[in-house]
């Protein structure tokens, strides 16, 4: 068994990531509280496997995935990747041009970047397939890398830059029906219907 | 661009003038699919290379990179939560109980 104090200086650190992981994993804030502290349990019980000078934050995030694909997940049936047609490149920067309506005297990629809420990005990942959320969720949210992500997810390198390159295309769409539609549609006389 | 009614209403911006030297397009393409892995930090100092004087070079992608890249550092802000207060010390109080209780070998941390 770990020492108490130590286990808590060095991980304690993460719960803003963890509970952000975990709230994105479940999409429900009671859940997402249970999943984190029964993750942080299984750490502390396994913290002598902890290979020390390996990067805590992955192998945390490794237990977190664990315990919500063994506990939570069969909970929930979410759109899988399937459902989801291919998007182009550039999905978002693309659209820009259409919306140069709406700058007044800015460029566009400010006000299409700062139309962009908080509650956006969170709608907007949280609509993803669980398959490309999750990896575009570590890597863009909590800077993980390709490698890293590979051992969270338990998956080839391969396997993670596709649903990564899939999902970040994914989420443009998603952000772009949910930030840049809803706000600059009315200004923005020139944008598709 | 193949959306209907809207791809002509927006220029290419890789193009917007249909002027681009049809030899430099396989430059951009090649950027542009390399992109997310350059912006990652994924790529050997060859290619990394070659993606920067490209980017150095072509005006339209590097406009596009860094819409890219502000988008990843806004997507990244955006995505943070705020802990409830009460679960730090929730965890706190679990892991104080399960270092008081005599260890339990069946409920062992399977990774």
């Amino acid at each position: 068994m770990a020492d108490q104090a130590t286990f808590e200086k060095v991980a304690m650190e993460f719960l803003p990531s963890l509970y952000s992981g975990a709230l994105r994993m479940t999409h429900n804030p009671a859940d997402a509280e249970d999943l984190v502290q029964e993750a942080y349990l299984k750490a502390y019980r396994g913290f002598g496997g902890f290979e020390e000078g390996t990067n805590l934050k992955a192998w945390l995030f490794r237990i977190l995935t664990n315990t919500y694909i063994n506990q939570y997940r069969s909970k929930q049936r979410r759109p899988d990747q399937q459902d989801f047609d291919e998007v182009e490149d550039l999905y978002l920067y693309r659209r820009m041009g259409g919306l140069e309506a709406a700058t007044y005297g800015r460029t566009t990629e400010d006000v299409v970047l700062d139309s962009i809420a908080d509650t956006d990005v969170k709608a907007a990942l949280d609509a993803l397939p669980e398959s490309f959320r999750l990896p575009v969720l570590m890597a863009d949210v909590e800077g993980f890398h390709y490698k890293e992500i590979a051992e969270i997810l338990d998956v080839p390198i391969g396997t993670v830059m596709s649903r990564l390159h899939r999902g970040r295309k994914a989420l443009q769409k998603s952000l772009y029906a949910y930030a840049v539609e809803h706000r600059l549609q009315p200004a923005a006389e020139t944008a598709p219907v | 661009m193949n959306i209907p009614g809207f791809s002509r209403l927006v220029p290419d911006p890789f193009d917007p003038f249909g002027s681009i030297d049809s030899s430099l397009m396989g430059d951009c393409s090649t950027m542009i699919s390399r992109l997310y892995n350059f912006l990652d930090g994924e790529l050997t100092v060859e290619r990394r290379t070659m993606i920067q004087g490209h980017l150095d070079a072509c005006p339209s992608c590097y406009s596009a990179y860094d819409f890219e890249a502000e988008l990843r550092i806004v997507v990244a802000n955006k995505a943070q939560v705020q802990v409830p207060e009460a679960l730090r010390r929730k965890i706190q109080i679990s892991i104080q109980a399960c270092s008081t209780m005599p260890p339990d070998p069946s409920k062992s941390t399977e990774l």
